[in-house]
């Protein structure tokens, strides 16, 4: 390292005291690194995030509010991220959604210190968001999501699934109707629609992921689809491959 | 020993049987003095049920094998022969006694005309005798099988019960170790402490670990301590409310019950909550019945369903240790987790904890 290194920013996020000075004190060892602020839950990761605009971020992944995988489909893909974790089971994950390093507690000075300079190495670059990865890994393999987290505006917004009514999707977006709201976030269907519980949540259409509770009942609509007449009144296009499928779940 | 011998009631029942059965002797004998007649016929049948008892044994050792017939039918085929014979050699014994009752004389003749058909009876006797006593040998086998059965099934019930409570979970570890990292850092004293609490606590487990029942007071020591090391890593947000009733306090649980409970309620709810919303803790006595109550905080969206290996793991051990005796159930709304667990209330004086403990 002969170049002179501009002054890198670092945000910690970990629901743990301890945990917090921990990472101050070894980054005391590293003067080009400045701490910057410090998040005590996933919310405040993703608000100071915002704010502070930092180069890395050290992310626990059980946190209250948001877990850190929530957290990182949040940020902006320029920020470096480092997991930091007592559960080895994520490792994988965190790489697939292109986490810079992962550091298992508890972990030693020298092995922070590598992964600072592995960060190094990638700040300036863009993380891939790769959505259906990201996806994925919010969940235990073999499970299904139970909630979304999306932001809305300035806003973050968990939705849990059983209040999805549908889901709309155009081009890499996805519009989430719950409740009589709508939110949009960048997610293609595909990706959305593989991490739900197929039980519960059904492709009607190209366009469309239906919840199968919400449907009241299903009406003509020319040339051999049909419409899913939803229990408030609201209908969702139904093509004729979406209907095979949607009766299979229903057992109808 | 033989399995009539084992029971007055059954050796009753076997000569009753056979008494009935000397009707057939005493039919073919076709005597003008019919009472005798049956004094004697009643008397040889006795000696001869008697006297065959030991069948038992050569059943025992030709069992009914396939491929063994031939063996069977050769051993028992003279055996047959051989008690036969003593059934008429009985007969005329027998008779030479019932002889000296007045008016009784004719007898004699009698046994000396039916002696053909005395042979045959006591070959037919042989048969009943063989086959009862091979249809008894079955009955005993299963008897034994049930038994073992039943001693596998608990030896498997005890390695489960012992498998379920050594779970101590690695990450609790984990992340107590890089609080002690952390405090080394800027907190000596209270690092030292850690690893003290950490240390009482690891020992608590291996100690409960060998124990299969323990006095709640105990296992909520236990807890204490777990709690005591959780309480460095998360300061405020942990909030502890407990009321264990004296009663309470000195009835048996489950050794392990709550702990795994407790590490739940930490794991999937204090941890996981921002707002510092306590880990209620009740346990009353009440009559015949011990009634824990566990209550903590849930994130309002939650990320995975509650209700994993944790609670599954103790239902199971409630069911193997008390089968229908103890209820758990689970309560819950947007912002509460509460695990109820009524349990028999017994304590070390209770006479029948003993045996369990």
């Amino acid at each position: 390292m002969t170049k002179p290194s501009p002054e890198r920013r670092v945000l910690i996020a970990d629901d743990e005291e301890p945990a917090r000075r921990l990472v101050i004190e070894y980054l005391q060892a590293h003067p080009d690194w400045t701490l910057v602020a410090e998040a005590k839950n996933g919310f405040e990761a993703v608000q100071l995030a915002k704010e502070h605009a930092p180069d890395l971020l050290f992310l626990d992944v059980q946190m209250p509010k948001l877990d850190g995988f929530e957290v990182l489909g949040l940020l902006a893909p320029d920020i470096a991220v480092v997991f930091a974790t007592a559960f080895d089971e994520y490792a994988i994950r965190a790489f697939e959604v292109h986490a810079v390093d992962y550091l298992l507690k508890p972990f030693s000075a020298e092995r922070f210190a590598q992964a600072l300079a592995r960060a190094e190495t990638r700040i300036g670059t863009t993380r891939a968001v790769a959505a259906p990865a990201l996806a994925q890994a919010a969940r235990s393999p073999g499970t299904y999501l139970e909630r979304l987290v999306i932001r809305d505006g300035s806003e973050i917004c968990i939705i849990p699934l059983e209040q999805i009514d549908y889901v709309r999707g155009q081009d890499d977006y996805i519009e989430v109707f719950h409740g009589g709201r709508s939110s949009l976030t960048q997610q293609t269907l595909q990706s959305l629609e593989s991490s739900l519980d197929p039980r519960q949540f059904v492709r009607v259409h190209r366009s469309y992921v239906l919840n199968v509770g919400r449907v009241a009942r299903l009406e003509p609509w020319g040339n051999g689809s049909k419409l899913a007449v939803l229990h408030d009144g609201r209908t969702v296009p139904v093509s004729r491959s979406g209907e095979s499928r949607l009766r299979a779940v229903l057992g109808v | 020993m033989h399995p009539l011998l084992a029971e007055r009631r059954s050796l009753t029942a076997y000569l009753l049987f056979w008494a009935c059965l000397a009707v057939v002797p005493c039919l073919l004998l076709r005597s003008e003095t019919p009472l005798g007649a049956l004094c004697l016929a009643i008397t040889a049948t006795l000696a001869f049920a008697v006297a065959t008892l030991p069948t038992w044994y050569l059943c025992r050792a030709l069992p009914l094998v396939r491929g063994r017939g031939y063996r069977m039918f050769t051993a028992h085929a003279a055996a047959g022969a051989l008690w036969s014979v003593f059934f008429l050699v009985c007969s005329k014994a027998l008779v030479e006694v019932w002889a000296l009752v007045p008016g009784w004389r004719g007898l004699v003749e009698d046994v000396d005309r039916a002696q053909a058909a005395l042979v045959g009876v006591g070959a037919l006797f042989y048969l009943l005798v063989a086959s009862s006593h091979y249809a008894l040998a079955e009955l005993e086998r299963r008897h034994e099988a049930v038994e073992r059965e039943g001693a596998m099934a608990l030896l498997a019930q005890q390695a489960e019960l012992h498998a379920l409570r050594a779970q101590v979970h690695p990450h609790f570890l984990f992340n107590s170790l890089n609080t002690v990292s952390a405090l080394i850092g800027y907190d000596t004293t209270k690092a030292r402490e850690a690893c003290l609490l950490l240390a009482e606590y690891l020992r608590g487990t291996l100690r409960a670990q060998e124990q299969s029942l323990v006095a709640l007071r105990d296992e909520w020591g236990l807890c204490e301590r777990y709690l005591k090391v959780e309480a460095l890593r998360l300061g405020d947000r942990l909030r502890v409310e407990v009321e264990l009733d004296p009663a309470a306090q000195d009835c048996l649980v489950p050794s392990l019950l709550l702990q795994p409970l407790v590490e739940n309620a930490m794991t999937h709810g204090v941890a996981l909550v921002d707002e510092p919303r306590p880990l209620r803790v009740r346990a009353r006595k009440e009559a015949a019945v011990l009634a824990i109550e566990l209550e903590n905080g849930i994130d309002p969206a939650p990320r995975r369903r509650p209700g994993g290996v944790g609670l599954a793991n103790v239902r199971a051990r409630l069911a193997a240790q008390y089968g229908g005796e103890a209820l758990l159930r689970i309560e819950q709304d947007p912002e509460r987790f509460r695990v109820l667990i009524d349990l028999p209330a017994r304590t070390r004086d209770t006479p029948n904890s003993a045996e369990v403990a």
